[in-house]
């Protein structure tokens, strides 16, 4: 069976092979331009990464902008496997009936969907990794091209300059590796349940998107208790303190350390109160003080990259068991 | 080697119709006592046919005496068919005085014949119990 | 003698529809059982449950006398199993279709394999979705075959076969049986298709069995009966379908008829007659009545 399924799945994964390594060398040659670029003094400030002198090395697109595409596309990579590889690993032969002719043979169902998962699983999992071993070298040297940035409420997305930013989080480290679990598994778990690969592909977009955008808006954040830079100073910015290898999290209120919360309003309601009632800093400020409150912004700080990223990857490796678990149920329950 | 056809829209047995060839051909002489019947195998490779059907077949023939199945060699030809002169003169007066008394009862040509088939038919099935 | 496969009171509920209801059976081995039944009467339905495709709602089956169960893989190493659809992998050769039975079976018989595929000229090379209708059943039949179950379970196989093809088919499916003594247990909704390859019948309609018996029996055991439309009928026999004409009628029946019938003229049918007669009954509302069974071939008189 290991042969079937490396048989009927061998052409995709080469030519998948081959895509990463393009993208890899692409990754490696861009990487060692910027590098170039930064020793360049015209380039080492950070506000003028699209001039002439910076964009010389690689072709006619600049490196900033090259950098974005690559970024993205590591982005998407996941999904993208969970697309090709995931929905139609049982979705496709049930399709074609061809499990007719597979699970009478001699194998059971059972070796017959773990050789499957197992053969492409794997080749997956190893060219995510080497990926995202990568993707940190390359990730490291571009962390001054301008990323995009995003607000979406209070949290602000995106900076250029750090790897715990949402931006080059998801795609150095093991997180990647992760992804590319789950995205298989739900790939393969909807194809075994609605049984066709069209719809198990749309599914696998929207519901990899919605978890990615869940994670980060809501639960990375507080994966590891986030740190906290208190600013009374509301004319700069409620971000000044943050430094700037950390992932900025946006505004936020809190009660100060040692002060006892009282029961009920929590510190950003009491600050929208005294918000209400004062339209004047001063008086705000001195409102917000009265009730032990402190604005600023919350952060995590550079130092939490790891255990951010363990925490993250433990809970889709988990999600992936789960799903190829199901998948894995609705063959054995499959009426043929 | 005789080769056997299958006739499948004419209402006879299949195992029937071998025995049926295999009789005309001994009585054209196209069989002789010492000749082999081809096995099951090559039977089926000439027609898609039942193996049982074809091992019914040499039973049957081997019970009416004409084959005899020698192990390890395969099935030959023991008796031959020549017509028997003698009876087809008795049996042409008994249908002779069964036909007239059929006509005295009032049955018309197209009425014997069917008689006939459908005795034919009876005897047929009696004998396949 | 162990049969073959036996069915046990099996069904198959799709949901509020029976695919098959009730259905107990058995097929002898050693010979050729037909299903014939118009389609959607529950022959694919009964197959696929027969091979461990799906599990059953109602009862179980047997094949030598063991339990079928999905997940299992006792039942695989006896039987092989031809699907109606005959999916194959389109894009692999012939060749690696081989490879795909030496791999997934525990016994296989390449040699028989390659003769088979040698005698109906079948390219190695060819990738198999490139091959005519004919050859992709015949590359099926192969690859059932040649892991020398003891038990044959085709669906359908020379539906939409030229009849060369057919043929083909048909030849070596025979040559086997020949020589090992196969069982094979094969359905179609041609009778005449079935009646020179089989020895059983067994006839399905409305996802129900309707009779059982080997063709000789079924054929010996029914009769067909003309006389008027008005007047007593026969007694002693089931009558099975009847039809009337002006002021004849004519009954298809099964048994012998009690006393001496001066009004009523016997015929012999043919099989399909017999068939069709089964076929064209009224439904029975389901209920638990036992399906009548006629002797079998080898059966112990």
């Amino acid at each position: 069976m290991i042969w079937l399924a490396w048989r009927r799945h061998r052409l995709l994964l080469l030519l998948f092979a081959g895509g990463i390594a393009a993208l890899i060398l692409w990754m490696l040659l861009e990487g060692h331009a910027f590098e170039l670029a930064q020793r360049n003094s015209a380039c080492t400030s950070a506000a003028q990464p699209g001039t002439p002198p910076c964009t010389a090395v690689l072709g006619r697109l600049s490196l900033a902008n090259q950098a974005f595409a690559i970024n993205l596309l590591l982005l998407l990579l996941p999904c993208l496997v969970g697309v090709v590889f995931g929905a139609p690993l049982v979705a496709g032969e049930l399709e074609h009936k061809t499990n007719r002719l597979a699970w009478t043979q001699g194998i059971s169902r059972t070796r017959w969907f773990v050789s499957k998962c197992l053969v492409v699983g794997l080749i997956l999992v190893g060219l995510a990794a080497l990926l995202a071993v990568v993707a940190q070298w390359w990730s490291s040297h571009t962390f001054d091209a301008q990323g995009f940035s995003l607000d979406v409420g209070h949290l602000h997305l995106g900076t250029g300059e750090t790897r715990i930013g949402p931006q080059y989080f998801a795609i150095t480290g093991i997180v990647p590796v992760a992804y590319t679990l789950f995205a298989f598994g739900l790939g393969a778990a909807l194809g075994a349940f609605v049984r066709r690969t069209s719809w198990a592909i749309v599914g696998t977009v929207v519901g990899y998107t919605a978890v990615a955008l869940l994670m980060v808006l809501v639960v990375r954040p507080s994966l590891v208790p986030p740190s906290f830079s208190a600013n009374q100073n509301f004319n700069s910015g409620f971000s000044v303190g943050v430094p700037t290898s950390a992932w900025d999290l946006g505004e936020g209120f809190r009660f100060a350390p040692g002060t006892h919360t009282r029961s009920g309003a929590s510190a950003g309601a009491i600050a929208q109160t005294c918000q209400d009632r004062n339209n004047m800093y001063a008086p705000y400020l001195r409102c917000l003080v009265k009730h032990d409150v402190q604005a600023g912004a919350f952060f995590q700080p550079a130092k939490n990259y790891w255990a951010l990223q363990w925490r993250e990857a433990t809970i889709y490796v988990a999600a992936s068991i789960v799903l190829l678990g199901v998948a894995y149920w609705a063959v054995r329950r499959w009426r043929a | 080697m005789i080769e056997f056809r299958l006739d499948r829209r004419s209402g006879v047995p299949a195992y029937r119709q071998l025995v049926d060839q295999v009789r005309q051909a001994l009585t054209l002489g196209i069989l002789e006592p010492g000749d082999q019947l081809p096995t099951v195998r090559d039977v089926v490779k000439q027609i898609a046919i039942n193996p049982n059907t074809v091992h019914r077949a040499y039973r049957d023939l081997e019970a009416q005496g004409l084959t005899e199945g020698r192990p390890g060699s395969g099935t030959f030809i023991r008796a031959s068919l020549t017509p028997v002169p003698d009876e087809q003169p008795k049996l042409q007066r008994q249908l002779e005085g069964w036909i007239r008394a059929a006509r005295e009862a009032g049955l018309g040509d197209e009425g014997i014949a069917a008689l006939v088939a459908e005795a034919m038919r009876a005897t047929e099935r009696k004998e396949r119990r | 003698m162990t049969p073959a496969l036996e069915a046990i009171g099996l069904g198959r509920r799709y949901g509020t529809k029976w695919g098959l209801r009730d259905c107990t059976l058995n097929v002898p081995a050693g010979g050729i059982t037909g299903l014939v039944g118009p389609n959607g009467a529950g022959k694919s339905t009964l197959l696929r449950l027969a091979a461990g495709l799906s599990r059953p709602t109602t009862g179980s089956v047997l094949v030598f006398g063991q339990e079928v169960r999905p997940n299992g893989t006792a039942h695989l190493g006896k039987l092989g199993y031809f699907d109606q659809l005959r999916p194959l992998y389109g894009s692999l050769r012939v060749e690696e279709m081989l490879t795909v039975g030496r791999r997934l079976n525990p016994a296989w018989d390449d040699a028989a394999a390659d003769a088979w595929l040698t005698d109906l000229a079948i390219p190695r090379r060819q990738k198999v979705g490139k091959l005519s209708l004919g050859q992709q059943a015949q590359v099926a039949l192969t690859v059932c075959m040649a892991k020398r179950p003891d038990l044959l379970l085709l669906d359908e196989p020379v539906a939409s076969l030229d009849p060369l093809a057919r043929r083909q088919l048909l030849e070596i499916l025979m040559g086997t049986v020949a020589e090992r003594g196969t069982t094979v247990f094969l359905s179609s909704h041609i009778v005449s298709e079935l009646e020179p390859l089989c020895d059983n019948l067994i006839i399905l309609s409305a996802s129900q069995v309707q009779i059982t018996g080997s063709i000789d029996s079924l054929l010996a055991d029914h009769r067909i009966l003309i006389g008027p439309r008005d007047g007593p009928r026969p007694t002693g026999v089931e009558v099975v379908s009847s039809r009337e004409t002006g002021r004849q009628a004519s009954l298809l029946v099964r048994g012998e008829p009690e006393g001496r019938l001066s009004d009523w003229r016997e015929a012999a049918p043919s099989l399909d007659e017999i068939v069709l007669a089964y076929l064209a009954r009224p439904l029975h509302e389901y209920d638990e009545r036992a399906v009548p069974k006629v002797a079998h071939e080898g059966d112990e008189q």
